[in-house]
This record gives structure tokens, C-alpha cells and sequence, in this order.
């Protein structure tokens, strides 16, 4: 294997620094493991859902556009949005010990704050959006 | 004093607002689908009462000397007292360290962008987890009021 880009961090960890100083920052990359990504990957829709219900239920129209892009993972369960986040607490404790316990902390899914990545907020102090 | 750094008090305050509604985004979430119209009025980061050119005392004196009279009961140096006040004030906010969750929206601004476009050919990312380990801003090292 290479060796890791910068010395003496887990492997996937960039620091970066922004404005010449002024803000510097460190992000780990890690790949998902594949259950949770199919897991996302198929409940795009439910996370849609959730975000539409954060902002104030107006007219809802767009929910045969929505399901078109359900089932493209045809083995995936979607759930409702209610067992959304219990069940990704699940597969993210059934997918071993870094990953356990980190549903609390997730920032944002991506891209659209629907896809199947995720930000996970690792700083200390009170958690982030 | 700068126009730069007035401007930037101005964002920090506006920010501020924005960053009282922090939490993560399960339990943000779920607090909004109880309670689905809170997100409706986020109207109040532009409604900041502009503060007036306080921070520089030279503008003030020029005022006293080129408008009329002060109308009874103004008090002129009470007012120049008080716009020095504003002045002490904002060199003190300016010298302690901004809040890094000012910076928040920027970083979930990147991270869409770049899920969405791929390092390779643009393509839309799938599958990554991003741990944000560690955010520092060293303000001190920067003089701010040069606007770079």
C-alpha cells in the first residue's frame, strides 16, 4: 500500500488550511461500508421526505418525481421516515466499531443532503447541524 | 476602523443568528417534523438594524461640525461618548476569536459541492464518509481589518 499522504495520520486524512491560515481544518476519508451506502442509496426518497417535512409542509408535489428514483437498489429495503434513523443506527452498529454510535453525529448527507455520503462531525463541543 | 471591518461585524452578527439552531441533523430533523413551520421564519438575519458609522469618531466629529444644531435635550458629547463606546466594544469582539461555527455553512456548502462532482470526472461520489476532525481559526495571526 502507498504510504499515507500526510505523515503520521490515519490513512484519508488531508489538513488543509484556508486563506493563508486564517481557518485550518483536518477531514478523514473514509469509503462507507457498503451496506450503509446501499442502505442511503435506497432511501434517498426517505431522506427527501425528511428534509421536506423540515421545511414547513407546503404543497407537496413533487412525489411522483420522487418515486421514480426509488428501488434503483431493488434488494434494498426503504423504510419510513420514522424507521429511517433507527435502522441506519443499526447498519452502522452491525458494520463494526468505528462506525457504531455515529448516527448522532452526522452533519449532512451528500450531494443534495440526500446522497449516499455522509459529513460526520468528529470535532469536539456541541454537535453540528 | 474600517468600512472591511464593520462589514465583517455586521456578517458575524447576521451569522450568529443563523448558527442558534445548531444541532445535529438527526435530532434537527426530528425536532422539525414536530414542530414544521420553525424553519419558516428565518427572515431575521436581514432584518439587522444597521448600525450607524459608529466605529469612526473622525466621521462623528464632522457631523457635530456640518448639521444644525443639536435639538434640545441631545446631548452632543453624551452621543460622541456613546459612539466611542461602540468603537471599544467592537476592537474587543474583534480581538477575541470569532466562533468557528460561523464557518459551518461553508463547510456544508463544500461538501455538497463536491459529492456532487466527483475528483475524477465530475462524476457524483457514492459511498465515502467524511470525518470533520478537527476546524481551528487563528484569527490573531490575521489582521483582519485589511479585508485579506
Amino acid at each position: 500500500m502507498a504510504p499515507t499522504k500526510t505523515q503520521g495520520q490515519p490513512r484519508g486524512t488531508i489538513q488543509g488550511s484556508v486563506q493563508s491560515g486564517l481557518v485550518d481544518f483536518s477531514i478523514r476519508a473514509v469509503p462507507l461500508p457498503t451496506d450503509v451506502t446501499n442502505f442511503l442509496s435506497a432511501n434517498m426518497t426517505t431522506l427527501k421526505r425528511l428534509h421536506r417535512d423540515r421545511r414547513s409542509a407546503a404543497t407537496v408535489d413533487d412525489d411522483v418525481a420522487a418515486a421514480d428514483e426509488v428501488s434503483i437498489e431493488g434488494a434494498e429495503v426503504v423504510v419510513t421516515p420514522e424507521d429511517f434513523w433507527p435502522k441506519l443506527e443499526q447498519l452502522l452498529q452491525k458494520a463494526g466499531r468505528e462506525w457504531a454510535g455515529l448516527a448522532d453525529q452526522i452533519w449532512a448527507f451528500g450531494p443534495r443532503r440526500v446522497g449516499p455520503n455522509m459529513l460526520i462531525d468528529r470535532t469536539e463541543g456541541a454537535p453540528r447541524s | 476602523m474600517s468600512r472591511d471591518l464593520r462589514l465583517f461585524r455586521l456578517l458575524r452578527k447576521s451569522l450568529r443568528i443563523e448558527v442558534v439552531h445548531l444541532d445535529s441533523l438527526r435530532r434537527r430533523l426530528e425536532r422539525q417534523a414536530a414542530l414544521p413551520s420553525a424553519l419558516a421564519t428565518p427572515g431575521s438575519a436581514l432584518e439587522l438594524p444597521k448600525t450607524p458609522a459608529a466605529d469612526d469618531l473622525a466621521h462623528g466629529q464632522e457631523f457635530s461640525a456640518t448639521e444644525q444644531p443639536a435639538p434640545e435635550g441631545l446631548d452632543l458629547s453624551k452621543l460622541k461618548a456613546s459612539l466611542t463606546e461602540v468603537d471599544t466594544t467592537s476592537a474587543e469582539a474583534l480581538s477575541t476569536l470569532p466562533d468557528v461555527r460561523e464557518l459551518d455553512e461553508n463547510f456544508d456548502t463544500a461538501f455538497q459541492l463536491s459529492m456532487n462532482r466527483g475528483p475524477l470526472c465530475a462524476e457524483p461520489v457514492i459511498g465515502m464518509a467524511y470525518f470533520f476532525e478537527r476546524v481551528a481559526l487563528n484569527a490573531e495571526d490575521m489582521d483582519i481589518s485589511q479585508g485579506n
